[in-house]
Order: C-alpha cells, then structure tokens, then sequence
C-alpha cells in the first residue's frame, strides 16, 4: 500500500531524510522508534504534505485505485482525501470553527471526492456519535471551538476521533502517546486498537514502548540519522524500553 | 460669513431649493447656515485628522445633482432585513408611504415626518437639531444639515417590548451623479426594547447617500441596532449613528460593510446616566479597490458606565479599511469599564488598514484596555484543514468564517443573521480566498 524508496528530504538546506526505505503492506502496523532528532516527525510531514517538505530525491508510492502511484506531486488535501490521515503530535488550534463543523467539512470532502452521498445532519450527528463513544467524548466537546483550550490529552483524542470520522487507509499517528496521563492513554489506545483492520494500515510514531502496549504492531523500526537502523517485530521495542537507543545505535556503527 | 467658493454640491442645492418651499423661516436659515457651514469647512481633505486616511478619489470631483424622489429602480420593500418588522423605506432619498409597513408597530409607536415634527414642536425641534449637530466640525453632517428636508421622527412608547423597524435606504442613480440626504430621530421611551435594522443599498454608478440618524434612549430602555450597508459599488456613502443613553439603558450596536466604493461610519454614543451599557459589534468585508471607514466616538460622562467594542475586517484585493476608535472618560466618571478591540484579516498584500485606537481618560478609577492586530491566515491552520481532505480554498473560507464567528455570535435575529452569512460566503467566493 505504501512505498518509500530511497527518499532524501532537506528542510532548510539540512538533509533530514537520507535514503529511507520502507514498504508497508495493507493491514500492517509499523512502529517507528527512535531518539529525538532523528526525522520520525519529518516523515510524518512529508507524507501527508506539507508544503515546507522539498523532496530532493526518491519516491513516496501510495495504492490508489489498485494501483501504485507516486503521491510526490498530489497536495495535503488530495493525499487524505486519497486515505492517508496524519494524527498530529502538536493538534492545531482552529477558533471560531467548531469540532463538528470542521468533522461535516472534512467529512464531506472525502465523500463527494469518492461520489458517496452525503449524509443529511441528523445522520451525521449519529454516526460520530458512534465513534465518540470510542474515544470517551461527549457531545458538548463536539460542539466547542477546534482544539481551542483543549487539554493535551484532549487534543490526541480529538485526532483519533477525526480518524474515526475519516476511516482512513493509512494513518499516522505522530506521537501520539506523547502528554497522556495513564488513562488518556489506554482511551486513546484501545480506541485506535478498535480502529485497527485488515483494510487499513498504520504508522505509530513513538519514544516510549507504552503506547505498543495497547496498539500491538506487527514491525518496529528504529531510526537514527534519517534512516531505519534496525528492524524487528514487537520484541525490539522492549528491547530499546530496556536497553535505550544508544545501544541499538552503537550495535549499527 | 459667506463663502463664494464653488463645491460640487451646487448644483444639488439649487436643485434642493427648487424641490423644497413652504418652510419655517428658523428651518431655511438652519439649513443656509449649515451650507455656509460646509462651504466654509470645505469638502474634508487627508490633511485633516479626522480624515487622514480618507481616500477621495473621484468623489471630491463629482458634480453631484439632488436627486429626485421616488425614482429608485428597485422596490424598496423587498429590502427590509427585519423579518416580519415594521418597515419604513426610503426612497432615492425621500421616505414612501406606500412601500413602507407601519402596522406591526400600530399603538407601539408614533411615528411623523421629521418636517411635521419640526413644525409642531419649534423649540424642542432646534434643541433636538443642535444637540444631534454636536459633532461639530464634520462637513458631512453639515451638507446632511444643508439638505434636512426628508426624514422621520419615531417614537417608542415606554414599556413597549419587542418592537422592531427595518430602516431601508434605497438609492439609485442615472447617468448624472446625485445624492440623497436623510435626518432621523428616533426616542425611545422608559422601559422599552427596540430592535432596528438600518439597511443602506442601492444601486447605480454614481451617487451619495448621506444619513444621520440620532437616537436617545430613555432610562432602561434597550436597543438593539444594526447598521447594514450593501452599496452598489458606484454607492459613496455617509452615515453617523449618534446614541444617547440615560441610565441603565443598553445599547447593542452591530454594524456591517460590504458594497459601497466609499463609505464612512461615523458612531458616537454618550453614557449619559449611571450603568448606561453600550455594546458595539462591526464587521467589514472590503475588496477590489473599495475604501470603508469607521470612527467610534464613546463618551462615558458619569460614573458606572460600560461600553465594549469589537470590530473585524477582512480585507481582499487593494481595499483599504480605517478603523479609529476613540474613547473618552470625563472627569468624575468613576468606575467606568471600556473595552475595545480590532482585529483585521489580510487576504492580500496590497490591502491596506489604518487601526488607531484613541484613549482620552479623566479619572482615575477606571477599567479600559484597547487593542488591535493585523495579520494573515496561519500556514499551519490551513495545513491542518487541508491535512483533512478539505481544499486549500475550501481551508481558507472556514478559516475566515471562524475568524469572524465572535463578532456574529451575540446576533439573536435569524433573518440578520442568515443575510449576514450569506454575504459573507459571497465575499469569500469572490475571486480566491486570497494569498
């Protein structure tokens, strides 16, 4: 479903990206680990399109229609009406447009993109009131100001209840774990764990091992310098929760 | 004094003094002398601090004719924002009787021709007419002086509730330039609350409205006022709200800009009794060469008193907005609250605002904080929308939207407010949602 292929990424003249490499297959779940610095958040930009991510080299190639295609050229919001979702690690704060207002836009752009009809308000209303449940939110926090004095913890569940809404084919969840006390985080956990399928595919990019508690990936990857160092299934992660990066990064020089 | 010099309302005031005979003496020499007034202050000009960073163009060279009633090309009633409301239209100028609908308001209300109030009430007539003269020195309201034939003097009886009026301006223009000059007074009484909705529109290539309109409001009584101006894009225009409020009345203004070339707001409120209270809410959505002008005047002249002002603007293309907000807090005036802010949203890189607040204080024990910022839409905010599947066009328009929701918030009418949002996706659609 996606295919990295030897891609270079420089944000202002600093090569952040080096030759990475990396295929992820429909119904997977990859774990990217790595210390702070090493490029898991560019990788997240520069899949879901940020205009301030130049890709000098390589390619990034995403399943559509059943067919391979390079998504290097398709803007931000062609590539997630496409299905890939990037759950943000810093949620932006939207006044004056609210949750479910901003949900029915997003909503709706996905469907009239893929000529589904839409749904009438009250349908609407219902249907993310069936994924709010999922994530423990209740209807006065749908109706407040996007992300607008939302606690951390409140922001995280606001993105995995935007992934609910959107059911995207790939999503990547950049740190997500990162500000959730012990509950948040298994609320968090478990709704995106329901969110899991045979269909879809994800990116959990994460310092700490406790979020794969919850969420158990099939492959973890460790990055160092722009580039996976090593990979291996879930037993990696509790490698490094043990041991720390430094040895993993030593073991690779 | 007389001044010989020529203006480019000549031509309108012979036109005027054809038009209107069989006055009282005090009523022709008040409007003689308002015309020797503006001769003598001239057609504003940048060098004068009020006007600083007016742009003229080619207003202060349009030969402008008075125009003639009841040739509007668009029926005046069909205008009326106020759904299900009394409405009082005017007409290129002068107010028609049959497009107007005074029944809703039937025993609420007395309502007259200005003239006829004047006529019946000489002494109090000339109190009202120098009292709402008192921004002195404003040319525009000179020249609304020289020409004070058409209007209508309301009243609100005490105790009435839930009252409302549309106000509808309707002006339109041939292939000569002309203007239209209306004076209001509007009284309401004890205890009453009053929702009216000021409507300017018209359309046209060249023509100039200018519209005064004084309000007192009587102890307790609350007042809702919107001042809607949808101008054909020839439209030049002038309005000054004047309020006076005693004490605990309550004052929610909201006024809105979006069509006129040229268009000057003047708001002057004076808290005249103890825990008067004005709340003044405005937004203006300015594009491709249009130049739109607020100057709020608050005067808080006993203690007690509260006012709050929260104006916004986006500006597109190579508009131009001035927002000058003066506040002033006379000696004695303990305990005031005044609050105000501007907020103005840059769609463009050749729009231009001039925000200058203005604080006047005179006592000590006071709350006022003032602010204002101009700024673009974040980068980031429109990445996360569009991280959403929405376009970058789509982005920017619920951006905008959101930028504006405070202001549109606290509006109770749904017939306003439904008008307001449907102009405001107009605005947004009009071109690109910018840069």
């Amino acid at each position: 479903m996606l295919n990295i292929e030897n891609l270079n990424v420089e944000v202002d003249g600093t090569s952040i990206l080096n030759n990475l490499n990396l295929t992820i297959n429909t119904g997977e779940v990859h774990a990217i680990m790595g210390p702070n610095g090493s490029g898991k958040s560019t990788l997240s930009k520069v899949l879901a399109g940020h205009p301030d991510y130049h890709v000098e080299s390589g390619d990034i190639k995403f399943e559509i229609n059943l067919k391979e295609k390079s998504i290097l050229e398709m803007e931000a919001d062609e590539r997630a009406r496409e299905g890939i979702f990037l759950a943000f690690q810093y949620p932006t704060e939207v006044p004056g447009v609210s949750n479910i207002e901003f949900l029915k836009a997003a909503f709706n752009a996905v469907c009239e993109h893929h000529g589904v009809e839409l749904m009438d308000e009250q349908s609407f209303k219902e249907f993310v009131k069936s994924k709010q449940q999922l994530l423990g939110v209740d209807d006065s926090f749908i109706e407040r100001g996007l992300n607008v004095d939302f606690s951390g913890g409140e922001k995280k569940r606001n993105e995995i209840l935007q992934m609910a809404v959107l059911s995207p084919r790939l999503a990547i969840l950049d740190e997500t774990d990162s500000g959730l006390d012990v509950d948040s985080l298994k609320v968090v956990g478990q709704g995106v764990n329901k969110l899991r399928s045979k269909r879809n595919s994800m990116i959990l990019i994460t310092h700490y091992q406790r979020l794969l508690d919850y969420i158990v990936p099939d492959f973890v990857h460790v990055f160092h310098k722009g580039r996976i160092i090593k990979s291996g299934d879930k037993s990696l992660a509790a490698e490094i929760e043990k041991n720390g990066f430094d040895k993993v990064i030593a073991e690779f020089q | 004094m007389s001044v010989d010099k020529l203006t480019n309302f000549d031509r309108a005031k012979t036109s005027f003094n054809g038009v209107v005979g069989g006055s009282s003496p005090w009523l022709s020499e008040y409007r003689e002398k308002s015309y020797e007034d503006f001769k003598l202050l001239g057609f504003p000009t940048r060098k004068q601090e009020d006007w600083k960073y007016a742009n003229f163009r080619d207003f202060k060279n349009t030969d402008f004719d008075y125009l003639s009633p009841g040739s509007a090309t668009k029926a005046g009633s069909g205008l009326a924002l106020l759904e299900g409301a009394a409405t009082i239209v005017f007409d290129n100028g002068s107010f028609s009787q049959h497009q107007s609908n005074l029944a809703p308001i039937d025993g609420l209300v007395e309502i007259c021709s200005l003239a006829d109030y004047l006529a019946d009430h000489e002494q109090s007539g000339k109190d009202l007419l120098s009292s709402s003269d008192a921004m002195t020195g404003n040319p525009m309201v000179s020249l609304n002086s020289a020409f004070l034939a058409q209007g209508v003097y309301v009243k609100v009886l005490a105790d009435t509730k839930n009252a409302e009026i549309n106000f509808v301006y309707n002006t339109s223009s041939g292939k000569q330039a002309s203007s239209a000059f209306i004076r209001n007074i509007v009284d309401l009484g004890e205890n009453s609350a009053v929702s009216i909705c000021e409507h300017f529109t018209g359309q046209g290539d060249h023509y100039f409205s200018n519209t005064v309109t004084s309000y007192r409001l009587a102890s307790d009584a609350c007042l809702d006022h919107f001042r809607i101006e949808s101008e054909s894009s020839g439209g030049f225009q002038f309005s000054e709200q004047k309020f006076h409020l005693s004490e605990r009345a309550t004052l929610n203004s909201f006024v809105f800009n979006m069509g006129a070339s040229w268009s000057r707001n003047n708001l002057s409120v004076n808290l005249i009794g103890p825990f008067a209270e004005a709340n003044l809410n405005g937004v203006y959505l300015p594009c491709e060469s249009q130049f739109v002008d607020h100057h709020t005047n608050i005067v808080h002249e006993v203690p007690d008193t509260k006012s709050s002002q929260l104006y916004k603007g986006i500006l597109k293309d190579k508009s131009r907005a001035v927002f000058a907000g003066r506040i002033e807090v006379k000696p004695g005036a303990a305990r005031t609250s005044a609050f105000q802010l501007n907020k103005n949203l840059m769609l463009s890189n050749d729009a231009e605002v001039d925000t200058t607040p203005q604080l006047q204080i005179d006592h000590s024990d006071v709350k006022c904080s003032h602010g204002a910022t101009v700024g673009q839409l974040s980068a980031e905010e429109i990445f996360y929308l569009q991280s959403r599947g929405l376009r970058s066009n789509a982005a920017k328009q619920l951006l905008c939207k959101g930028y504006i929701s405070d202001v549109f918030k606290p509006i109770q009418h749904v017939s306003i407010l439904d008008y307001l949002n449907s102009s405001l996706v107009d605005f947004l659609g009009k071109g690109s949602a910018g840069a």
